[in-house]
């Protein structure tokens, strides 16, 4: 008899998502899917009101990474309000703007490798789960614990001075910014006592990247080997091919390198970005329009954006990257688990890019707003922890909002996240007559590689136990686990 | 009773604004900080972290307040310890596995309790429920007696009692 594998939802992801596998009666995997069970419609919520609340509404949509959100709804807003598009800013607001962000990557990066991957790392996925978490970091490995706490709270305190607070932070405005840094908040980040300052990130960063990379040593087929499928690559870059979290053109590679797109402004983005609806999961699945629905879908976030940048503008970050690079031998890396990697060279980065940022003088200054010719229409993208975030919106002769789209990077990821999940189970559960907690949080593990953020694909917070359900071909239930 | 004899007590409000009811625990915390009380420290954000288990550490008494789907209404008022056995772990942290990781990192953590005040509507928009937004106002009475209590003994002695009980401080 077959049978099929739910879990519902999905550990240490966000929101409510589940993965089913459906096994046939040799235990062999038939189909699998990554889906969404909740739909809370964020677009319409922000429609009929004023253009410039948007930066602050849209941070409702997730606890997690509101000031990706905060950003990317400031940067259409800025084109509406003729202030350019990305570039237009004065230096104040852009470098304010970016050390926000850049914040917000160290500590984000930094709370998903710390807390979520290296209690997997450590102890192993097959480990008891009361074991494989945070606390059980804590316990045996606490300077690393403290790394992560502590990294975790210098980029929140960043976001904290320059967005104005942790909760709907009101820094980014329709063309600029409404506070610069004080000298205080300067030289507290710069020359603070360790370990909060950004000569310490640096070096736990230097030390978190020696420390993945000394496992990926000793457990090279696992980190090489584990969902490992060709893909395609999108994010953003700088006009000269430098990685940029904050602004750029669209640039796509494939699986080989080969430049799909390039060089393209985010305002046309739906020329070349297609969203695809399919009737099982309530998150869209977008694609490359030249390549079409079937073979177009793109994986975005850190092993994308060191896919298809040309070098990092940060020393040694970019020694990290060129040693990275030299592992494929200049090739893309398809390897889901050189996520992790790409994700502590980029938390590198943001240390380096942070420290650099707030010893620039401009910081200080106050010439913080431009404002042009008005506009109907503005598109907002932004490198988020995850990946690429679009925000687009429309507003009438009134200021109301009257059309928004998002497509968050979780959704942008949402077929890669797919094929990993059905490549480990294919993998671990093919054949056997007892599914095991290890062989289930091997699925978790491919799709934590993702760093999934669920409550923004489906534009809603929620909570989150797991539910594990066993059912045969006929759909009777065989067993509920829960953890 | 001096501020600086006073306990150190931290008061940290949960949930997101943007979502009804879920609201409660940022809107109560806000109420607190207009009391301005010398010797309370407010915070708030959407959820818990893992770096709220630093924050927490310098303070003798902390307060989680939280919007609740099914406490008695119209608030619950508990005593919480540090829980070591996560079954599972998203990007945020329950109160008691703060606790545990503030334990483990720092060397010990503050006596912990959590007022969870019942909430009814969740959808995204702003404002509370008629239901919730009485319940706040008895939650802040009673949080506003909770933290001018001298010991932690007295703060403990009002946990798990009936509101109407709690009402007595």
């Amino acid at each position: 008899m077959g049978r099929k594998i739910t879990i519902e939802p999905v550990t240490r992801v966000e929101g409510h998502g589940k993965v089913t596998i459906q096994l046939d009666p040799q235990g062999q995997v038939t189909d699998t899917r990554f889906h969404i069970v909740e739909f809370r419609g964020f677009e319409r919520f922000v429609q009929g009101r004023p253009y410039w609340e948007a930066p602050v509404l849209v941070q409702r949509l997730c606890g997690i990474c509101p000031v990706s959100h905060h950003l990317a709804a400031a940067k259409a807003m800025d084109a509406i309000v003729g202030a350019g598009t990305g570039d237009g800013l004065t230096p104040t607001a852009e470098k304010m703007r970016r050390l926000m962000h850049y914040g917000q990557m160290l500590q984000s990066h930094s709370l998903h490798f710390f807390h979520l991957v290296s209690p997997d790392l450590l102890f192993g996925i097959d480990a008891d789960p009361a074991v494989r978490n945070v606390i059980g970091v804590a316990i045996h490995h606490k300077d690393l614990a403290v790394q992560g706490v502590m990294m975790r709270k210098f980029g929140q305190e960043i976001i904290r001075a320059t967005a104005g607070k942790k909760i709907h932070g009101t820094g980014a405005i329709p063309g600029g910014i409404n506070k610069c840094l004080t000298p205080e908040e300067r030289d507290e980040f710069l020359k603070g006592a360790d370990p909060l300052n950004s000569r310490k990130m640096i070096e736990w960063a230097q030390g978190a990247l020696d420390f993945f990379k000394g496992y990926h040593k000793k457990n090279a087929a696992f980190i090489d080997g584990f969902a490992t499928f060709p893909s395609s690559h999108l994010s953003l870059v700088r006009k000269d091919g430098a990685l940029d979290f904050y602004h750029g053109v669209l640039r796509a590679v494939d699986a080989n390198g080969k430049k799909i797109l390039d060089d393209v402004d985010y305002q046309d983005y739906l020329k070349y970005i297609g969203e695809e609806v399919r009737s099982w999961s309530y998150m869209k699945f977008p694609y490359l329009r030249s390549i079409g629905k079937t073979d177009g879908w793109y994986t975005v976030g850190p092993l994308a954006r060191l896919n298809t940048c040309d070098f990092i503008p940060s020393p040694l970050a970019q020694k990290e990257f060129e040693e990275y690079k030299a592992y494929t031998k200049g090739k893309p890396s398809n390897m889901s688990m050189h996520m992790h990697w790409a994700r502590l060279i980029e938390i590198l980065h943001s240390a380096e890019i942070i420290d650099e940022l707030l010893k620039d003088a401009d910081l200080l200054k106050n010439d913080l707003v431009v404002k042009g010719a008005k506009r109907e229409e503005g598109v907002g993208l932004i490198e988020a922890p995850r990946g690429t975030l679009f925000h687009h919106y429309r507003i009438n002769e009134n200021d109301q909002i009257v059309m928004a789209n998002l497509i968050v990077s979780t959704t942008n990821n949402n077929e890669p996240m797919n094929r990993a999940v059905n490549f480990v189970a294919r993998e671990k559960l093919n054949g056997q007559k007892e599914i095991s907690e290890g062989m289930l949080n091997a699925v978790e593990v491919a799709i934590r590689c993702y760093d999934p953020c669920l409550s923004c694909a489906t534009h809603a917070l929620g909570a989150m136990p797991l539910e594990i359900k066993l059912v045969d071909a006929g759909g009777a239930t065989l067993d509920v686990l829960w953890k | 009773m001096t501020a600086s004899d006073r306990m150190r007590i931290f008061v940290w409000g949960i949930g997101n604004p943007g979502r009804r009811d879920d609201g409660l625990g940022p809107e109560l915390v806000r109420r607190v900080e207009e009391a301005a009380l010398a010797h309370v420290h407010c915070e708030a954000n959407y959820q818990l972290n893992i770096e709220d288990a630093y924050d927490i550490a310098a303070a003798d008494v902390v307060v989680f307040v939280d919007a609740s789907r099914d406490a008695e209404p119209p608030y619950e008022f508990t005593r919480i310890h540090p829980a070591r056995a996560i079954s599972f772990t998203t990007h945020a942290l329950d109160a008691e596995s703060v606790l545990a990781l503030c334990e483990e990192i720092t060397g010990g953590c503050p006596a912990a309790f959590v007022l969870a005040v019942r909430g009814y509507e969740w959808d995204i928009g702003e404002g509370l429920s008629q239901g919730a937004a009485d319940g706040l106002d008895r939650a802040h009475e009673f949080l506003l007696g909770v933290v001018g209590l001298p010991s932690i003994e007295a703060i403990e002695g009002f946990a798990s009692l009936k509101p109407d009980a709690a009402a007595t401080i």
